[in-house]
């Protein structure tokens, strides 16, 4: 399965229009065709970049892909273009794939999957759903960078869902060759327990290398040591007819 | 058929290194249906340094598909890990040719070598009410659609032009063109790179 990830950098103020213009103008064509099933649209209203989406779309070949990318440069996308060039700075269309070992490998783990897929309609209190997105750049070999993901992230995740996990960790990819930069790996989380996420960003970077996390970002200094980390909110799909 | 292209910032001291591995790549993707497409550096005084330009074509999207899975977790990985130690990173791009014109027999997988000296003008730009449809190339060109990466959803009109009209062009001098230039519905600027092709570059 590909991860098709295509960033949209909105112009200022527009980032509600683009979000509603997504949801009415693109998912329902996307929805048509086969083997292309649009996953989440993930936003973030303040940043350093700005206003950005996040559109991620689950796509089960390369020919499939192929098509998705004649429909957007043809008539069929044509309306959206238009749009999404006045709504815009600029856009980024990378393809992913994930690790053998990582969720969302296989196409069909979304059927599975389709209730935790689904846009959340239980948000009237306010509580947003919250997705951390990390963006890597390895300097060693990509192949040792995966297993070490494998071995002291992903393995110590699976042990703390157990016990009250803090992250759920929807994939980890690579950017397919042809798509973007080389090397880049990119990890798609989402925050289980909004709360902790004050912890995560107001405390000092201050880790005991001999328990994790503490063992991983120390030992992740042997693979990398540039990252970007975004927090991106879901959005809940378009707004309800008047 | 499409073209994956790649824009590598070679290390200066692994060039030879990164030429050999690049062949050496080219000839484990061949059965795959993939062949090189082309292997340009930046010509001097146009651009940054030690950065090559490379591409090979694909059949298809399907091709594609087996290539990049294989480059990512497969048979080809390590290959493209020794290829990552002689080059800081790189950027690709897919394009889908929409035309060809003067390169011979180079779409099926031959060799063009005309005997005149010559450069390679690399042109894109967006063009948002047709995206893809460039002017019918004239001379030697390659017409292209960028499908992903950097040149996502650009015109991109790569064609062989005198270094004497390459010139011209670099010093805003008129009276001498040269192929490719944007449509007047271009809504943005044009990036234009100057390259030279290695003397076993499939597109010389």
């Amino acid at each position: 399965m590909i991860l098709l990830h295509e960033t949209y950098l909105v112009r200022e103020g527009g980032l509600d229009d683009f979000e509603g213009a997504y949801w009415e103008g693109v998912v329902p064509s996307l929805r048509e065709m086969e083997g292309v099933r649009p996953l989440w649209l993930l936003r973030q209203r303040t940043g350093i970049e700005g206003e950005v989406v996040l559109a991620l779309t689950a796509i089960r070949s390369g020919a499939e892909l192929g098509n998705y990318i004649d429909w957007t440069a043809g008539q069929g996308g044509t309306v959206w273009r238009l749009l999404a060039r006045r709504l815009t700075r600029d856009y980024h269309r990378k393809a992913l794939m994930s690790a053998p070992w990582s969720p969302l490998h296989e196409w069909s783990e979304l059927d599975g999957l389709a209730e935790a897929l689904a846009p959340r309609t239980d948000v009237a209190d306010g509580t947003p759903r919250i997705f951390m997105e990390d963006t890597g750049w390895p300097y060693t070999d990509v192949s040792d960078y995966v297993e070490f993901q494998r071995r002291e992230y992903w393995e110590p995740l699976q042990k703390w869902a157990t016990s009250g996990a803090l992250l759920k960790l929807w994939g980890f990819f690579l950017v397919l060759h042809g798509t973007g930069r080389r090397p880049e790996a990119v990890f798609l989380q989402e925050v289980l327990d909004n709360r902790a996420l004050e912890n995560l960003i107001g405390e000092p970077e201050v880790y005991d290398p001999d328990t994790f996390p503490g063992s991983y970002m120390v030992q992740g200094l042997t693979y990398r040591d540039q990252w970007r980390s975004r927090l991106l909110v879901a959005s809940n799909g378009p707004a309800p007819s008047p | 058929m499409l073209i994956l292209q790649e824009v590598n910032r070679v290390k200066g001291a692994s060039v030879a290194a990164f030429e050999k591995l690049t062949q050496q790549w080219w000839e484990e993707v061949k059965p795959m249906g993939v062949t090189p497409a082309w292997f340009f550096e930046v010509s001097h005084g146009t651009g940054p340094s030690y950065r090559v330009v490379t591409g090979v074509r694909i059949l298809d999207w399907s091709t594609w598909e087996i290539l990049a899975r294989a480059m990512a977790y497969g048979e080809l990985a390590a290959t493209s890990e020794r290829l990552d130690a002689t080059r800081y990173d790189s950027e690709s791009t897919l394009l889908e040719v929409r035309a060809v014109s003067g390169v011979g027999k180079w779409a099926t997988g031959d060799t063009h070598a005309p005997d005149e000296p010559g450069l390679w003008v690399l042109r894109s730009f967006v063009d948002i009410a047709s995206p893809g449809h460039a002017e019918p190339p004239e001379g030697s060109a390659i017409a292209l659609h960028g499908c992903a990466g950097s040149l996502r959803d650009q015109t991109v009109v790569l064609s062989r032009e005198k270094p004497g009209a390459v010139l011209d062009l670099l010093t805003d001098r008129t009276g001498r063109s040269v192929s490719g230039r944007s449509p007047s519905s271009a809504e943005s600027s044009t990036s234009t790179w100057v390259l030279r092709a290695a003397a076993w570059s499939p597109l010389q």
